[in-house]
């Protein structure tokens, strides 16, 4: 039974389509959805309702410019739509680059050659489709309760105050709805757009994690005699014969695949490489931003009691946030992981059976593999757990602190 | 009692940490001589009996926390309590659902390769390892023993009364409480009688069970490592003798010991035979087979000095080349032992430190109410050290893996391999090379097991306790 050819690009399908259904980016190539001037005439509405919405933020925060409670509740939202908003134009801008790197995903490298790299490229589309999916879920229910709780504190009789400027007077009743429709889709559709590009950059980071497994599977099979096929025969002088004919085949083609390997992980470095340096001014924003963001709420949940609608809000909020930065931070440290076993896995393969002369070029090979793979945030901040980790360690820390002086 | 199950490998070796797990109350079904239906019913029906007592007795001691949480103090020593003995339901429910992963592990030591020229050193480190480990088990059994008897005598000293803070004049009055060692709600009255015996006698088993279940576990761990380390002793030693031999391969080298060893050790002076297979003498792994013919050694390997300058028989040189291989293999395993721990336990040691740190924050912010020497602060004591003392116990023995493993480099180096045929020197290079990174066991990839960790945790806790100390 022939298997059907895998491609790389499964992992990325329902990423792309999701982009460009929602408008945010143009249909690349892995995407089945097929309406070209449906996208394009989408692009346009959510370029042109994106920025009239953050205009409208930044307007209102000039004007109330004196009151910090009205500043910080408008900051909330504008900065986390900045956020998106820088994302969505690091990927529009950088289309090409895009390209590229989806051409290099298509090439010979990084194509599966066995049935183990299926596999591994399965669970891997699995989890990154998963991941998608539990975003979009959360973000459909965020959104519905950010529409609930205004018309539920409207209804309590409570003073309900968009963070968006208005020309208009909005605490009348069918502007009050209308007002309120439209500020929950637009936030709505930024928040899928957000993590729908979360999900896109973080699945090339997982992308390049399975490249490496592959990788070391590769690396593992280096060598191995079991792979040889020899005619069994009774003559002890002729099964030596075979096995030592299809050794020296053997090595002639140890040469080759390592070669293979070796320009497979090059390629991998600069995809990680490119991939970082695509997005690298938007994560810095988008980190600087979370940083902001969970010291602001740390700062106002101190004083709130437990059972307020406020308190909740802004819980789930800082409870968004720390879901998105967790996601990265764990692609990042498994990459990192992962690129640091290569040198076990090289290890691994049979090299006790070669020449030294093959012997040597793998260990210019392990030198170069001993340096892991860390992708990295504004050049200083490492993705990983650890850096996850201190975030929470210092936000814990400063709640702590606070609570005390309260 | 029963018939001596055959076992083999790290089995063997831990079996009497295996049998107080079974007793204990683990979810340990594997490795009985008898394994017949009855058997196996009974011994779940044990172990589920033990789980449930232990549960229900947990959720007693919840139900008490639940009660008094509106009084500070309460509230933060039963949260204490409820935490510290959160590790051993957490180990409990860990063990049941990961035994398979258990059970790999345990497994992964079953085939071992041997030459006939290290025997003798590997059964040396291997009965080092035994004895430590023996020690660690009774170390770790006489602490448990030892901190529930002086927990029990701990209880019948000072007031057994609760503080609680009256609404009316804002002074903390006491109520009178059962003398008992942990403060958990039943259903039946405790303050005297029957029903105060029943508890108390309740309350030693669940001390002693839990403590017992968390402890063993990490016992096993920390076994582990210890079998690890020790047979990377084992690597590290006979790197010397192993360089002599192959050095002896390729250049003129005097009388070593090991040269004579070699021709003196062997039993039957059989050359291999071009038909005769029959060489399981002195290898036995299969794909040695490929080296016995045409005497050039290696599979691959051509040398163009069909000769040696020594004149060692062929059979010397294939016991040289298969002991480089047998090096190379032994540190394979190795490798594969350690990975295969940390895929095991890493998860349960996530869960254990995320439990310790925030006991021992509170414990940092019990420990400033301390005004003297009396029952408060020697509990509050005893718990920071057990607490303290659970978590130094894996990270010593993490942090001595990470040290031998990087320290084969140094072995490698200090051999005299520049007097090594090119194959010596390539394989010293690769060994260098790969034992730069030294092995670690890893958190579910959060931490890396090591004193490191040890001193952070400690530091954290002291400056919490030098911050809130200020703040008072």
């Amino acid at each position: 039974m022939e298997p059907k050819t895998y491609t790389t690009l499964e992992a990325f399908k329902p990423h792309f389509n999701a982009l460009a259904r929602g408008g945010y980016l143009k249909i690349m190539k892995p995407t089945s959805f097929k309406k070209p001037y449906f996208n394009a005439f989408c692009r346009v509405l959510v370029w042109f309702f994106v920025v009239l919405y953050n205009l409208q933020h930044l307007i209102l925060v000039i004007q109330v410019r004196r009151s910090t409670e009205r500043i910080v509740d408008i900051l909330f939202i504008l900065l986390t739509t900045l956020n998106t908003f820088g994302k969505q134009l690091a990927f529009n801008l950088r289309v090409h680059r895009i390209d590229k790197i989806i051409d290099v995903m298509n090439g010979v490298y990084f194509a599966a050659t066995n049935r183990y790299h299926v596999d591994i490229m399965k669970e891997n589309a699995l989890a990154m489709y998963r991941i998608l999916r539990l975003y979009h879920v959360a973000i459909f229910t965020c959104g519905i309760l950010w529409t609930i709780f205004p018309l539920v504190n409207r209804a309590l009789g409570e003073n309900v105050q968009f963070t968006a400027y208005f020309p208009f007077d909005t605490a009348e009743s069918p502007t009050f709805e209308i007002v309120l429709a439209y500020m929950s889709i637009l936030i709505t559709l930024q928040a899928y757009g957000n993590v729908t590009m979360d999900c896109t950059i973080v699945a090339f980071y997982s992308q390049a994690k399975t490249q490496i497994k592959m990788l070391r599977y590769d690396l593992e099979q280096l060598g191995k005699i079991d792979n040889i096929e020899t005619k069994f025969t009774e003559n002890i002088f002729e099964r030596s014969s075979h096995i030592w004919k299809a050794l020296k085949d053997e090595k002639i083609k140890i040469h080759s695949k390592l070669v293979f390997c070796v320009e497979h992980y090059r390629q991998i470095v600069w995809f990680v490489k490119e991939v970082e340096s695509i997005f690298g001014e938007a994560m810095t924003v988008q980190f600087f931003v979370m940083a902001w963001v969970i010291c602001m709420t740390v700062y106002k949940i101190v004083g709130l009691s437990i059972y307020s609608a406020e308190f909740v809000s802004m819980g789930v909020y800082l409870g968004c946030m720390l879901a998105q930065l967790f996601i990265y931070c764990y692609y990042g440290t498994q990459l990192k992981v992962e690129s640091e076993s290569v040198n076990t896995s090289l290890y691994c393969s049979n090299w006790l059976s070669s020449l030294p002369k093959v012997r040597r070029q793998m260990l210019i090979m392990m030198q170069y593999c001993s340096k892991p793979l860390t992708p990295r945030t504004a050049y200083v901040i490492p993705m990983s757990l650890e850096t996850y980790i201190s975030v929470l360690k210092s936000s814990y820390s400063l709640f702590t602190l606070l609570n005390q002086k309260h | 009692m029963m018939t001596k199950v055959k076992t083999q490998g790290l089995v063997t070796d831990l079996m009497p940490c295996i049998r107080l797990l079974q007793a204990a109350g683990h979810f340990l079904f594997n490795y009985h001589a008898d394994t017949s239906g009855m058997n196996m019913l009974l011994r779940k029906i044990y172990s589920s009996a033990h789980a449930v007592l232990i549960v229900v007795h947990y959720i007693c001691m919840g139900i008490n926390m639940a009660q008094y949480k509106d009084e500070v103090n309460e509230l933060t020593a039963n949260t204490i309590t409820v935490l510290f003995f959160a590790h051993s339901i957490i180990k409990l429910a860990f063990f049941a659902f990961n035994s398979k992963s258990f059970y790999r592990t345990l497994a992964v030591w079953n085939q071992s390769n041997s030459h006939p020229l290290f025997t003798e050193s590997d059964a040396r480190y291997h009965q080092i390892s035994l004895s430590k480990m023996r020690r660690l088990l009774y170390f770790i059994c006489g602490m448990t023993v030892f901190s529930v008897i002086s927990w029990v005598t701990l209880t019948f000293f000072g007031e057994s009364v609760r503080m609680i803070a009256s609404k009316e004049t804002n002074e903390t009055l006491t109520e009178p409480a059962p003398r008992l060692p942990l403060k958990a709600w039943y259903p039946f009255k405790t303050m005297s009688g029957g029903g105060y015996v029943f508890a108390f006698i309740y309350q030693i088993y669940f001390l002693l069970f839990s403590m017992a279940l968390a402890n063993l576990l990490d016992v096993i761990f920390c076994s582990w490592l210890i079998f690890a380390c020790e047979q990377l002793q084992h690597l590290k030693a006979i790197m010397k003798p192993l360089m002599e031999l192959s050095a002896a391969l390729d250049t003129y080298r005097p009388n070593t010991a090991e040269l004579f060893r070699v021709s003196s050790t062997d039993k039957t002076e059989k050359v291999p035979d071009a038909v005769d297979m029959d060489i399981r003498g002195i290898y036995s792994t299969q794909q040695d087979f490929g080296m016995t013919l045409r005497g050039a050694g290696g599979k691959l390997q051509n040398f163009n000095a069909e000769n040696n300058p020594n004149g060692l028989t062929a059979k010397q040189e294939m016991l040289a080349r298969s002991a480089i291989k047998y090096w190379v293999e032994r540190h394979k395993h190795v490798v594969r032992l350690v990975a295969s721990i940390g895929d095991t336990y890493g998860t349960a040691l996530l869960f254990h430190m995320l439990v310790s740190t925030i006991t021992l924050t509170l414990l940092a912010y019990q420990a400033t109410k301390i005004n003297g020497i009396n029952v408060y602060a020697f509990s509050t004591i005893g718990y920071l050290v057990y607490t303290l003392g659970q978590v130094f116990h894996f990270c010593i023995f993490g942090n001595r893996l990470i040290e031998e493993s990087s320290s084969v480099m140094e072995a490698a180096y200090s051999c005299q391999w520049y007097d090594g045929s090119e194959e010596a020197k390539t394989f010293v290079q690769i060994v260098c090379q790969q034992c730069q990174k030294a092995m670690t066991i890893s958190g579910a990839k959060f931490f890396n097991v090591s004193l490191d960790l040890f001193a952070s945790v400690l530091g954290a806790v002291v400056t919490y306790f030098m911050v809130l100390i200020q703040l008072k």
